[in-house]
């Protein structure tokens, strides 16, 4: 079986798959599809929609080491149906409207529609220079009115981007959702390839409207160690330069020292650097204090948790159109792997 | 009477919509066009600005010549520039709008189609992100360096959004050149209505190009058509919440029926008593000056040609996500048939 392929069709399934938080049922169903099939997998679905479990292995562990990987991505929730059938929204998670501008989107039910917005042919000059709010636009899935768009919508439901995967260039995939389904591909891999090691893992809920599902799953587990499999923003991108880049596509898993919400274990991120130097995994770190992902619930969890993040360097982050490298998940790939190993018996 | 047409109109749309063909590339969509047109032209040309001209029947020097106009292109970009990264920057086709530009996937079309990323600046580097990115600060990522870009791709390729057309509720599409390929659409539509009939009339089509940076086509290949009468089909802007009635029509309300100082006012009032007439929903469509289509340059062509406007409500126009109702296509070829079929 061809492995580097594997990883890519896991990683296209996971990112047609629409999950935003609180609506994560369709992924976490699909990842119960797949951890069923891995031997010596026991897991749990907790309250929230968390994924909490552990893969049994031959040697008594020396410390209890969690994976984790969000399953939910950005996406928009109906909060209004206007009377000529138009459905008002409001982003969850944190979306650019420039995203969101003009984009096909499709409802968990398959009720295809789209972001419109006034012809630029009508636009006033002062329209065209600013961009407008998520109150300003509305979506149109070609209803009459609204008792007509309310037999397929009501509020509160959850609609998504309407994304095609391809992959393009030199190796780059895009996608939409590759934060952070690129992690479970991640962590689903190394379930299914380790055969020694005792690994707890969480496929957390809500990580986008706050590491909500982290903390709970934290707490359950109660790890010695935790390593978040994530994506983070590059700005590699023409018209972008020095520290305002962040981290580059096809310079390696970014190993983080310190984001918005967690300052990393110095002694963590000394050793998972020189782990990727002695095996010539390519490696990197943020050039700006940026972004933020479930390590902030997960080193707050209890007594503390000594928390790693290895992330795929992703441009357009938030966006239809999220880009990774296949060098740079292979790196973190191999550095997640070795790191866990090296943290259960540290 | 009109015949019965085995003319399936969406699945038309769907197929000339996608096709490439952007102002200066029309020859690209021609092919999908020519399918249907052959079964109802007696004879197709293709002129020197790639407009795609159908003689419907024999021409005759001893009576009238109507001409139905519809635009082909759509709008698109050109490549202008290759940076030292393998970006691309771009140059407009057309009227675009780059507040929805960020994070749309493309096609380019160079030796071969290759697919990009519109990239765009993430918050934290844009120092006023409430302001509309310009053109100038948009490039194409294509994941490639600039020297192998450079093996596949030249300056003038063509670039276009992805969108691929998909039906929503009540007969309702969007999808990206609906303007103006749903016009083609419904004048395919009433030659498949008016098909195996003898008129006492020239009737030629002309399916024009470069409608879209500035009504260039038209100007040529009406020159050679020279005709009486013009019937110029478009699209137009059609109602959502922020727009107001006076200046736009509902979905599905029909054909639009164009007044307007540059049109001939005898065809605007024939073709609102021809739908009143014949119970075929419409609206009419007030313009002041400049009709802003291809009846423009049509209506001074030559000694002058009596034009109308018939054109089909359109929402988010020019942007990757149009929207129309086929009923309106379907109701603007059908009264194009109804008046080229008084000539039966």
């Amino acid at each position: 079986m061809n492995d580097k392929a594997n990883i890519i069709d896991e990683i296209k399934t996971l990112s047609l798959i629409n999950g935003t938080s609180g609506d994560e049922k369709e992924v976490i169903s699909y990842i119960c599809s797949q951890l069923d099939n891995i031997d010596s997998v026991n897991y749990s679905v907790d309250k929230l929609g968390n994924i909490i479990g552990f893969k049994k292995g031959n040697k008594k562990p020396k410390n209890k080491v969690m994976l984790a990987a969000h399953m939910d991505e950005v996406g928009f929730i109906t909060t209004f149906i206007t009377d000529d059938g138009f459905i008002k929204f409001a982003p969850v998670g944190g979306i650019d409207v420039k995203a969101a501008i003009g984009k096909p989107v499709v409802f968990q039910n398959g009720t295809n529609g789209v972001i419109g917005l006034k012809a630029i042919h009508l636009q006033k000059q002062e329209e065209r220079d600013n961009l407008p709010k998520f109150e300003d636009l509305y979506v149109d899935i070609g209803a009459r009115d609204k008792s007509d768009a309310q037999n397929f919508i009501s509020l509160g439901d959850n609609f998504y981007f309407k994304s095609e995967f391809f992959e393009y260039g030199d190796d780059f995939i895009k996608g939409k959702a590759l934060d952070d389904r690129v992690g479970c591909a991640i962590l689903l891999k190394i379930l299914r390839e380790e055969a020694e090691n005792e690994l707890h893992f969480a496929f957390t809920v809500q990580e986008e409207v706050g590491l909500r599902g982290a903390k709970t799953a934290a707490f359950q587990i109660k790890p010695d160690f935790a390593i978040v499999l994530e994506t983070t923003t590059a700005c590699d991108i023409s018209g972008v330069s020095g520290e305002k880049q962040v981290c580059k596509l096809k310079n390696g898993v970014v190993i983080s020292h310190m984001d918005m919400r967690t300052i990393y274990d110095k002694e963590l991120y000394v050793l998972a650097n020189n782990t990727a130097k002695s095996l010539d995994i390519k490696a990197q770190t943020k050039t700006m204090v940026a972004g933020g992902n479930d390590s902030g619930a997960i080193h707050l969890s209890g007594e503390g948790v000594r928390t790693l993040a290895l992330s795929l360097p992703t441009r357009y982050l938030h966006s239809p159109a999220c880009v990774i490298n296949k060098s740079d998940l292979f790196d973190t790939i191999a550095l997640a792997k070795e790191m866990s190993k090296i943290l259960i018996n540290y | 009477m009109i015949n019965k047409s085995s003319f399936d109109i969406k699945q038309a749309l769907m197929s000339i919509s996608s096709a490439f063909g952007v102002s200066g590339y029309e020859n690209s969509v021609h092919e999908r066009v020519i399918f249907h047109l052959e079964k109802y032209a007696k004879e197709i040309k293709i002129d020197k600005t790639q407009n795609l001209i159908a003689y419907v029947n024999e021409q005759k020097a001893d009576r009238k010549t109507i001409l139905i106009d519809a635009h082909l292109d759509q709008i698109g970009f050109v490549i202008t520039y290759i940076d030292d990264n393998g970006f691309i920057k771009l140059g407009e086709l057309g009227r675009s709008d780059t507040r929805l530009f960020s994070a749309q996937s493309v096609t380019i079309y160079g030796k071969e189609q290759l697919k990009g990323v519109i990239a765009s600046l993430p918050p934290h580097v844009k120092n006023d992100s409430k302001k509309t990115p310009k053109l100038d600060e948009i490039y194409i990522d294509t994941g490639l360096s600039k020297s192998e870009l450079e093996k596949k791709v030249k300056l003038g390729d063509a670039v276009l959004i992805d969108s691929t057309p998909v039906e929503m509720l009540n007969d309702r599409f969007y999808g990206r050149a609906f303007d103006n390929r749903c016009g083609v659409v419904s004048v395919l539509y009433a030659l498949s209505l008016l098909c195996k009939k003898q008129l006492n009339c020239n009737l030629v089509v002309q399916f024009s190009s470069q409608e879209e940076v500035g009504t260039r086509g038209a100007m040529t290949g009406t020159f050679k058509i020279n005709p009486d009468e013009a019937i110029v089909v478009d699209v137009s802007f059609g109602k959502t919440p922020e727009l107001s009635l006076e200046h736009t029509a509902e979905l599905g309300s029909g054909v639009m029926i164009g007044f307007s100082s540059v049109l001939s006012k005898r065809l605007s009032k024939d073709f609102v008593k021809l739908a009143a007439d014949e119970n075929i929903p419409y609206t009419i469509e007030v313009m002041a000056s400049s009709t802003g289509t291809n009846a423009d340059p049509i209506s001074q062509t030559n000694a002058g040609v009596e034009a109308v406007t018939l054109s089909i409500p359109l929402r988010y126009m020019h942007t990757p996500v149009e929207v129309i109702d086929i009923s309106d296509v379907k109701n603007t070829g059908e009264l194009i048939a109804k008046y080229i079929g008084r000539y039966a």
